[in-house]
């Protein structure tokens, strides 16, 4: 078993709290993403698996082996750092060699992996070149293989695309992705990119910055089904908008200046209870925006063109309500010439279903 | 064509750096120019090797020796201690760093001359350390601490130990922690990081602090002189003693080339030792 289980875990600096009573587990095999803002303790908590750092209390499980007091040095643990920290004496080779001269390996097997691990990664051309005169997504693929090689139960990643450029990062992400599928090591990814979670996690826990877990699930659960506002605005963007819901014949939730509008109360929001005050999570792409006036039995609500901002694959409209407030649409851009052309200060309609909206505790 | 006063501007740098050189010069190569002279010149043109063949002898031969012993042992005692000194104050120390240095210095705002005797006044035979060793019973007679080896060591492991300090402290400042954590992180233990990564990753920092007190301690004339009770000469003290005692400047001055051939191929010899060291120690197959 590869999974790892925190406990109860607290841990403070200086008096001050970065986790407390902090419980997740990590499923073995999977490719799991850490996400949250700096400052959530999702570093700490990284550095608490790998065990640069110590609990005040609570333990840490890898499968069922308790680790809380295993030396760092002793821990099928390896990570992946944020730098690459890689050592600077050393070439390629011996870079990737480390790990297994420490641990006195005999000769001929540490050749063999490091020079498949290499293989692996693209990098047999530079397999004896000093660190230094590599490319960045070169050192990076060098700390992947340094880590790897040493056949770790868990992986942990800190952040460790945040040095590279846009490309490269997308490039490297489906590299990862292709080389967790093919160890099937247990990955945790630290990030605070929601881009990278959702493109490579299996399973996302999004902390919030009292390092709390605000939620877990499948990237598309995250999308979809934000547990809370935190999670919804973190994580994608959305329009929040502030209301009082009304459960009669149809829940609705009336929302100041713009009117009631029709939202679906399912087995999950057992929270919800007539005249309280609520959140609504609607996502800038669900929304259809038009200047005709369509019969449907959606929700509808009108406003006028603020701003409009062209993106490529879609077109951001920023749309004033009557209440002045301000609300985000995105269209895709389907066609080359769209039939319908809306312009600045164009009076419009918006339509979004009911099942497309998520109704929000907090 | 640039004119004249393009000329100049363009040349800034080479003016600016006039002074430097013509110090250098001065005070640097013509000595040595006249060093080489005065031991190998018999007369204006005509060059023997006289000086020499009366210096090659195991008297000598021994003060060198003795000289090189000294200051490898002083070296190498100021390197040991040092070492954790600069690597606590580098990676440990936070707060407290700069206070710590300041410290560190502080000694050598003292006239070395009077650090020298206020040593004197701490190892003679009534000062501190015997009467305080006296007075609680500990010993019954008052310890010989001057006029020996021991004092020689003992005060120049004192002076000379920040010049090792230094050094270290500048390199394992610019140390990446972090290269710690990755290295425990991929299985080894500290002794093992020590050894293979922040050693060898400090170590134009142990090779300056060395060579520098090994340099310093091995033309050492004052320390000898003040506290050894001159019963053991070493180079220092011997070169002095040829040109200002003896007033013998053509054996001094070959005196000194020797010395220092002989200084220049010792630390020489232990560069290659201990890079190759630290080669085979790195590699895989070692």
């Amino acid at each position: 078993m590869r999974s790892i289980r925190i406990v109860n875990v607290t841990k403070s600096y200086d008096g001050e709290n970065i986790l407390k009573d902090f419980n997740l587990t990590i499923p073995s095999g999977q490719f799991f993403v850490l996400l949250g803002p700096s400052g959530s303790g999702k570093t700490t908590l990284l550095r608490l698996i790998a065990g640069f750092e110590s609990v005040d209390s609570g333990k840490i499980y890898l499968g069922d082996n308790d680790i809380t007091n295993e030396p760092i040095n002793k821990r099928k643990i390896n990570t992946v750092f944020q730098n690459y920290a890689l050592f600077p004496h050393l070439d390629v080779f011996d870079n990737v060699a480390y790990g297994l001269k420490v641990k006195k390996v005999p000769n001929d097997i540490i050749e063999q992996k490091v020079t498949k691990i290499i293989e692996v990664m693209r990098l047999s051309k530079h397999i004896y070149k000093p660190i230094q005169q590599l490319s960045g997504g070169q050192q990076q693929r060098v700390a992947l293989a340094r880590a790897i090689v040493n056949e770790p139960d868990v992986l942990l990643l800190d952040e460790p695309l945040a040095a590279l450029d846009v490309k490269l990062r997308e490039r490297m992400l489906m590299e990862l992705v292709d080389l967790q599928n093919n160890f099937k090591t247990t990955f945790v990814y630290v990030t605070h990119d929601q881009n990278e979670a959702l493109t490579v996690g299996h399973n996302i826990a999004v902390l919030n910055e009292d390092g709390e877990v605000e939620q877990f699930g499948t990237p598309k659960e995250i999308y979809e089904f934000p547990a809370s506002s935190f999670a919804a605005t973190f994580i994608g963007t959305t329009n929040l908008l502030k209301g009082v819901l009304e459960i009669g014949s149809e829940p609705k939730i009336i929302i100041e200046g713009l009117g009631s509008f029709s939202v679906v109360i399912d087995g999950t929001k057992k929270w919800a209870s007539n005249g309280m005050n609520v959140f609504m999570s609607l996502r800038p792409e669900k929304i259809r925006i038009t200047k005709k006036e369509l019969k449907l039995n959606e929700n509808h609500i009108q406003g006028k063109v603020a701003s409009i901002i062209y993106q490529g694959r879609f077109t951001q409209y920023n749309v004033k309500l009557a209440n002045n407030s301000i609300i985000q649409v995105f269209e895709q851009n389907e066609e080359h010439i769209p039939q319908e052309d809306i312009k600045l200060h164009d009076n419009v309609n918006l339509y979004w279903q009911k099942e497309n909206a998520v109704l929000l505790e907090k | 064509m640039k004119n004249l006063k393009e000329k100049f501007f363009d040349n800034i740098p080479f003016f600016v750096s006039v002074p430097a050189i013509l110090w250098q010069v001065l005070f640097l190569c013509l000595p040595i120019l006249f060093i080489f002279y005065m031991a190998l010149a018999n007369g204006l043109f005509a060059f023997t090797f006289e000086y020499f063949r009366g210096i090659l002898d195991w008297v000598h031969l021994r003060i060198i020796v003795r000289s090189l012993l000294v200051a490898m042992l002083n070296a190498s005692l100021c390197l040991l201690i040092a070492y954790p000194v600069a690597y606590f104050l580098a990676l440990k120390a936070k707060k407290m760093k700069n206070f710590l240095l300041f410290l560190l210095t502080l000694p050598a705002w003292v006239n070395f001359l009077i650090q020298v005797y206020s040593w004197f006044f701490v190892l003679e035979r009534n000062g501190i350390i015997n009467k305080i060793l006296l007075s609680t019973g500990i010993i019954s007679d008052p310890l010989h601490m001057i006029n020996n080896q021991f004092a020689i060591s003992l005060v120049m492991f004192h002076i000379y130990l920040p010049f090792m300090i230094v050094p270290l402290y500048n390199i394992l400042e610019k140390f990446d922690p972090q290269l710690i954590d990755a290295s425990l992180d991929l299985g080894a233990n500290r002794i093992v990081t020590f050894f293979r990564i922040t050693f060898p990753l400090s170590l134009s920092g142990v090779y300056l602090g060395f060579f520098l007190v090994f340099v310093m301690t091995f033309g050492e004339v004052v320390i000898p002189m003040f506290l050894g009770g001159n019963k053991t000469l070493f180079v220092g003290t011997l070169i002095s003693e040829y040109f200002f005692g003896a007033r013998n400047m053509h054996t001094g001055a070959a005196f000194t080339l020797l010395s220092s051939m002989f200084m220049g191929a010792t630390l020489l010899l232990l560069y290659i030792l201990m890079k190759n060291k630290i080669k085979t120690s790195l590699s895989l197959k070692g």
